[in-house]
């Protein structure tokens, strides 16, 4: 039976408005209305239009009700300058994402999810010690953040959004955790944005933020501080760097925790007692500005990848299966299932060292 | 008349009552001379040879209104000497790179000092009376007293209330030491970086 969500879906997904559907697919836009919403089936030479419109196999229309993620439940940091059609495509994207998710799990043994519930009313780096501790990572910079996500069972997909204004986003669907990350920041400020995803699937699990007026923007401003505190322990932070801190040495220092300069010298001036007084922080904001580490990361690590899909692809590949494949038996577009995993995966022939990824083939790494 | 015996403050705690009752506080002074520091580590070859020092003058000016203004605490700048000035204590304070900071003998400017710091900085009285610094009995008869945050290239600091003369300092009254320095570059990251964890392995496995 054909599925109006399914339409309103792939719609969104594709950023069109009914109106701009219908023009395209050559019927009326009362008609994508009524399809959407159930009212009409639509018959085989409108349905194959706008599959061909949409770039959606037929097969797609007729699933069962995708997961409809609402922007509610999803935590998105620059919404302020995120058009209604940018966050619709994300949350589709979203939608994919889980199908995607779940068609691997109902074939493969993965990592059990192990993120416990923390007391609310814990502040962020209180969360992010006790996280630490529950994970048993004592005080050492976290080596590789997307594998250690994984390996805790928390679902990290890609997200190759055409604008930089979508940012990475995580949501918590059927007791499932997802991250979704971007592929327009450096591999510094996607390690940050991961952590800071971690921070929201921690902290804002029900929704709350502890700040007095518990709106979005609190809740950004927790789950950065979580993430701050998560990749630089204040422990090791105090007893690795000494008391003249220097634009220099930031750029040296950054390396052990794997974080972008700007975030370092932020949690360096943020600290309980911090290590650099205002003005300090100011002027080496100032010169990291000056040297260009404001916008990106020169001298960057390299970008860390999905060890997880690795590994599925590598099995895949060994049955003689590909990408293709899993479209196929997701009724999903190929370019779909490319989208959520180009920007997790190794890149051939692409910069892999700091900066964004640019398209490219997607292949397997062993 | 005002006796004045010459002390050196190394004990942080007595250092601390000190400045508590100069209305400044250790930690915002020895901020003020990291700025310098900072400055003078982005001195590069290709600078005059003169640089580093210039720009740590430069920034650890800065940081000293930066960090200390309010309050009392106000900016003085006069006779083309900078620094900070409290009207209510009287008191000046201005920045200066050392030779070598918190050890035994007193520091001496690494730059010679111009007439204007002589003038704020109390030499006047002795030169007026054609004598070396008395060492038991100096009267003092300036408005302001001149401390001086002395930082030297290893990071060593002490504020420091010198007579100036001849465009050196002839002899520092009193002394508080703030931080030793000299660790200065001693952390190597290199050797620390993150390596992989293999507790961490991922399996994945057909069902």
């Amino acid at each position: 039976m054909f599925n109006g969500k399914r339409l309103s879906l792939a719609r969104k997904r594709q950023k069109l408005t009914a109106k701009e559907l219908a023009e395209k697919a050559g019927v009326s836009p009362v008609t994508i209305t009524r399809l959407e919403t159930g009212q009409n089936q639509a018959d085989s030479g409108t349905l194959e239009k706008l599959a061909e419109v949409l770039g959606y196999p037929v097969q797609f229309f007729f699933k069962e009700d995708p997961a409809l993620l609402s922007a509610e439940i999803v935590s998105f940091r620059s919404l302020s300058s995120m058009t209604a059609k940018e966050r619709n495509a994300a949350l589709s994207a979203g939608d994919n994402g889980v199908e995607v998710y779940e068609w691997l799990e109902n074939r493969y043994n993965l990592p059990a999810l192990d993120l416990p519930h923390f007391d609310p009313e814990l502040t962020p780096e209180a969360a992010a010690d006790a996280l630490r501790q529950h994970w048993g990572l004592s005080y050492q910079p976290i080596a590789n953040m997307m594998k250690l996500m994984e390996a805790k069972g928390i679902r990290v997909l890609g997200l190759e959004e055409t604008t930089a204004n979508v940012d990475a986003f995580s949501f918590w669907q059927n007791d499932k955790a997802y991250v979704f990350l971007n592929s327009f920041k450096s591999a510094e400020r996607s390690i940050f944005d991961a952590a800071h995803e971690l921070g929201h699937l921690v902290l804002h699990r029900h929704g709350q933020t502890s700040g007095a007026d518990e709106d979005t923007r609190t809740a950004e401003v927790e789950a950065n501080r979580f993430a701050s505190a998560f990749l630089m322990p204040e422990e090791d932070v105090r007893v690795r760097m000494p008391r003249l801190i220097t634009a220099d040495l930031i750029l040296r220092a950054k390396k052990r925790w794997r974080v972008s300069a700007m975030a370092l010298a932020y949690r360096l001036a943020h600290l309980t007692r911090p290590m650099l007084s205002e003005w300090q922080y100011r002027s080496i904001c100032i010169e990291l500005g000056k040297r260009g580490y404001r916008t990106s990361e020169p001298d960057g690590i390299p970008r860390e990848t999905s060890v997880l899909w690795g590994k599925v692809l590598s099995q895949l590949w060994a049955e003689r299966k590909s990408l293709v494949d899993v479209a196929d038996e997701l009724s999903l577009p190929m370019t779909e299932v490319e989208r959520l995993l180009f920007c997790i995966l190794p890149q051939h022939g692409t910069d892999n060292e700091g900066g964004e990824v640019r398209r490219s083939k997607l292949s397997i790494v062993k | 008349m005002e006796n004045i015996s010459p002390k050196t403050i190394t004990d942080p705690e007595i250092g601390d009552l000190y400045l508590a009752r100069l209305e400044l506080e250790r930690e915002k002074l020895i901020a003020a001379g990291h700025h310098a520091l900072a400055a003078a580590a982005t001195a590069s070859p290709l600078h005059p040879t003169n640089a580093a020092g210039m720009f740590a003058y430069m920034d650890g000016v800065k940081g000293l209104r930066a960090e200390n203004l309010g309050g009392n605490w106000e900016i003085f700048s006069e006779e083309g000497v900078e620094g900070i000035r409290n009207d209510v204590l009287k008191l000046r304070v201005l920045f200066v790179n050392v030779n070598q900071a918190c050890r035994k003998a007193d520091p001496r400017a690494r730059s010679r000092k111009g007439a204007g710091s002589e003038r704020v900085a109390c030499g006047d009285m002795f030169e007026a009376a054609g004598i070396d610094l008395p060492i038991s009995v100096v009267k003092f008869h300036g408005d302001h007293k001149t401390y001086y945050l002395m930082v030297d290239q290893f990071g060593a600091m002490e504020l420091s209330l010198p007579v100036v003369k001849n465009g050196q300092f002839l002899r520092c009254i009193d002394r508080v030491f703030l931080i030793e320095g000299g660790d200065l570059d001693a952390v190597d990251f290199g050797i620390n970086e993150p390596t992989n964890d293999p507790d961490l392995d991922i399996v994945v496995s057909r069902k």
